[in-house]
């Protein structure tokens, strides 16, 4: 079995040093590549073509991001393993649109470097365990908004929603609208249930939906 | 009834008129002195030193075609002998001056004089005015320049002023000639003095009725012009005018006559400037930009509320527009008083503010340029506001002695001054608590984990030293490494509340979706999260205090609401950015709000200072909440804030 070719782009010597020493006694990986920086490691990757470049999201000149999106460009045979400290889960999906086939945290690299570039070298997507692990407990289940009783908004109601919709306070929609506090609260509840909408976050979804939120400029 | 009626309207007429005749004259004042002050940087021409004819005639030739009042320049010796006139050629044969009365003026007090409206030349078939200035050198008067003015004009510059249509504006020489003449400038060349003026004249007295050569019923005002020599200026209003919304017409106007006042500043450097480069084409592209700008200057003004004054140091008096009265609180044209004295004035000031109006003159009058001062007035119903006044006093140094101005109501600036100082220093505060915070956490979690490490380290190399048994050494090497990860989180979590770098890498929507989620997952609190219009464009001061917002609503949430459910909007529109976080927790009594939040723990800003990093945008912050119906933070950022590191 040929040994998977792998090229390393990271700023930080000792993470270099770390990876380099923990591929150096993995027989089924061979290190063809190195550099510090975006640009070089462009240069390193496009030249040395390995199966497998493993890059660090933040480098001195541009971004992880960019750099996987330039390779999968110029050199779109290189997969791509993403190593970072990022655990925030946002990250994830834009790194995967950049092009990388596999998102490692630099705190697993250790245990998960060689598994990572396993997954990947067979074609597999590889997301780092404890990512993974956050994703599966994710949000527990918000309500969708139900149905409600579909009863048609009173023109009031459909004021006061699309007022709240719109960001404003009940204090402000009851001066707008001239009527009390109380009843612009007794309106957005009626109206709220009427279509089924149990948070503020639900009225803006709504809101949208009827064109009541001016397209940003 | 019929009668108080037409009494108010009289009063009201002749309040506007009086008005009108405080801004035309101010305006009239700076043309003069403008004129006066070009005249006199060319009488200090350098050509003039030698007595080089030649080039003082080129000069005088290009100032004469560059300004549109000036019809001829003169130059007379002392004994009356005509040298030169830009209207023949250099070496013609000139005759001697016509008038002598402001000729002998100039040669008795070395001073410009701005004589009467001239006798009829035929040469030129005009009548002009002669504006005097002496030529010194070495102490001795070697000749005196004379400007021929055009009287039409003078017309052009009272149509300038703005009069609202209808109203008639009149300017009068020393000996009763009309000069110039609004709306109709042919009485102008007629040169007799109409009766109505003769009769205000006579009067002495402002506001009489009386009706002009056309029969119409007005009533005018009259006033005489400073630096003169007894020229005045005279405003009817056609009392049918009356029932027509004036007060329009004369904001126009005021706004006219301040630009000028300026004006008057800027193009004598102009000229002087021009003198020295010997560029016409720059006066002339520089009178088409000041043009311009006056019509800029005159809404800008207009939309400041600007009073204009004028101070007369060697009278030691003022006298000033009727927005100027009502700045200072002084009774204005309504009491029939138009000049105050310098100690009048100088009363209304706070005393110990007093000092910096008098070195505001001193710095005025020895340096010749731009000056302002700021103090603050005492006044019974608005209490202690603050003002600006701005002049400059204009001539060579040892002419001036009257410094033309506007005043400027600036107390909402010295409010938000205060404010915003007492905001800055709260928020320093502030950060020093945090970094204190994150210097804390630093040395006591991750420096004690990293103390854990190495004794662990050291226990491993001993047990290994001793040939301990694998097991355990195994087990000791997992707990380090757990350790470090630990120590990974601890510092990336640390540097997060730093910056949280996602909103550099992500945007500040999807960074904070990111929080929103890391807090929901950690803290098992229901949040929805609903995002409106695109990011991309926000400044970082506006994306960390948003970031900030929500953390800190969410720690609230969290401390104080015992929710099960939060929901977040956060919509960026052209109106501006609001953010709005909702829960459904126990709710609170807004009043308490201060209370509650501002000794907040957590190394958070609390409440009381988000909302400062808010105001400090310019935006607001508002919470309603219902005791048992949760609560609702409405945060505002106006579009203003958004712009502002673009």
């Amino acid at each position: 079995m040929t040994p998977v070719r792998i090229a390393l782009v990271d700023d930080h010597p000792v993470v270099l040093a770390g990876i380099r020493a923990l591929l150096q006694s993995a027989p089924e990986v061979e290190l063809v590549g190195e550099a510090s920086t975006g640009d070089t490691g462009l240069k390193a990757i496009c030249d040395c073509a390995p199966d497998i470049a493993v890059i660090d999201l933040s480098l001195p000149d541009f971004s992880g991001m960019e750099l996987a999106r330039r390779v999968n460009k110029l050199c779109p045979d290189v997969k791509i393993i993403a190593l970072t400290v990022h655990e925030d889960r946002a990250y994830v999906h834009p790194v995967l649109e950049a092009g990388a086939r596999g998102y490692l945290l630099k705190r697993s690299a250790g245990e998960e470097l060689l598994r990572a570039i396993r997954a990947v070298s067979q074609g597999d997507i590889y997301l780092d365990p404890a990512i993974a692990e956050k994703a599966a407990s994710a949000a527990p289940q918000l309500a969708p908004p139900g149905e409600g009783d579909g009863g048609e908004l009173s023109r009031r109601e459909e004021d006061v929603l699309r007022l709240v919709a719109q960001g404003f306070s009940n204090k402000q929609i009851a001066g707008e609208l001239e009527v009390s506090v109380k009843s612009v609260e007794t309106y957005k509840a009626r109206a709220s249930e009427k279509k089924g909408l149990h948070s503020r976050a639900d009225i803006v979804r709504y809101g949208i939906k009827q064109g009541w939120l001016a397209p940003p400029n | 009834m019929a009668y108080i009626t037409a009494d108010q309207e009289r009063s009201y007429a002749r309040n506007a008129a009086t008005e009108a005749l405080t801004q035309v004259a101010h305006r009239i004042e700076a043309e003069i002195s403008r004129e006066t002050q070009v005249a006199e940087t060319l009488a200090s021409s350098a050509a003039l030193d030698q007595g080089n004819l030649q080039d003082f005639y080129l000069e005088a030739t290009r100032i004469v075609a560059s300004r549109p009042l000036w019809e001829t320049a003169a130059l007379t010796k002392p004994d009356r002998e005509q040298v030169l006139n830009v209207l023949r050629p250099l070496g013609a044969p000139l005759e001697p001056v016509l008038e002598t009365e402001s000729f002998n003026a100039v040669l008795r007090t070395r001073k410009p004089v701005l004589g009467g409206l001239g006798p009829y030349q035929a040469a030129i078939g005009k009548r002009l005015v002669s504006l005097r200035v002496p030529v010194v050198r070495e102490g001795e008067l070697r000749y005196v320049l004379t400007i021929g003015l055009l009287p039409d004009q003078f017309s052009t510059i009272l149509g300038q002023t703005g009069l609202p249509v209808g109203w008639a504006g009149t300017l009068v020489d020393a000996k009763d000639n009309i000069v110039a003449r609004t709306p109709d400038t042919k009485a102008a060349k007629a040169g007799a003095p109409t009766p109505s003026v003769q009769d205000a004249m006579a009067r002495g007295s402002n506001a009489p009725r009386t009706q002009t050569r056309e029969g119409i019923d007005v009533e005018t005002v009259h006033r005489v012009l400073a630096g003169t020599e007894g020229w005045s200026v005279h405003v009817g209003v056609p009392v049918s005018e009356l029932n027509a919304p004036v007060s329009r017409s004369l904001r126009l106007l005021f706004g006219g006559t301040t630009a000028s006042v300026g004006l008057a500043i800027a193009l004598g450097l102009v000229i002087a400037r021009e003198i020295a480069q010997r560029r016409r084409l720059e006066a002339l592209q520089s009178a088409a930009a000041l043009l311009d700008s006056e019509k800029r200057g005159a809404l800008a003004i207009d939309a400041a509320e600007l009073g204009t004054w004028r101070w007369d140091l060697s009278a030691n008096e003022f006298t000033g527009c009727n927005r100027f009265c009502a700045l200072l609180g002084l009774p204005g044209a309504r009491s029939g008083e138009s000049r105050w004295s310098s100690d009048r004035i100088f009363a209304l000031i706070e005393p110990p503010h007093r000092a910096a109006l008098s070195s505001f003159a001193t710095e005025c009058t020895e340096s010749g340029r731009s000056s302002s001062v700021e103090f603050p007035v005492q006044s019974n119903d608005r209490g202690e506001y603050w003002l600006r006044a701005a002049g400059r006093a204009e001539g060579p140094p040892s002419r001036r002695h009257v410094i033309h101005g506007v005043l400027a109501d600036i107390d909402i600036l010295k409010r938000g001054e205060a404010e915003r100082s007492h905001l800055l220093r709260r928020l320093a505060s502030a950060q020093e608590e945090e970094q204190r915070r994150i210097s804390r956490e630093l040395h006591d979690q991750i420096g004690q984990t990293v103390t854990g490490l190495s004794l662990g380290l050291k226990a491993l190399e001993q047990g290994l030293a001793k040939g301990g048994d694998g097991g355990a050494a195994t087990e000791q090497v997992r707990w380090l490494e757990q350790l470090a990860a630990q120590i990974g989180r601890d510092i990336h979590r640390t540097a997060s509340d730093l910056r949280p770098t996602a909103i550099d890498d992500l945007g500040i929507f999807k960074a904070i979706e990111a929080y929103v989620a890391e807090w929901q997952d950690r803290f098992g609190v229901r949040v929805d999260i609903q995002t409106f219009g695109r990011d991309d464009s926000l400044p970082g001061d506006v994306a960390a205090v948003l970031y900030r917002l929500v953390q800190e609503g969410l720690t609230n949430v969290l401390k104080h609401a015992n929710a099960s459910k939060v929901s977040i909007v956060l919509e960026k529109k052209s109106d501006g950015l609001a953010l709005v976080l909702e829960d459904n927790g126990v709710g609170f009594d807004p009043d308490s709000i201060g209370a509650a939040t501002s000794g907040s723990s957590r190394g958070g800003l609390g409440l009381s200072g988000m909302k400062e990093r808010v105001a400090l945008l310019g935006g607001t912050i508002a919470i309603e909440s219902t005791s048992g119906k949760g609560s609702t933070i409405f945060a505002r950022i106006p579009p203003e804030a958004l712009e502002a590191a673009r």
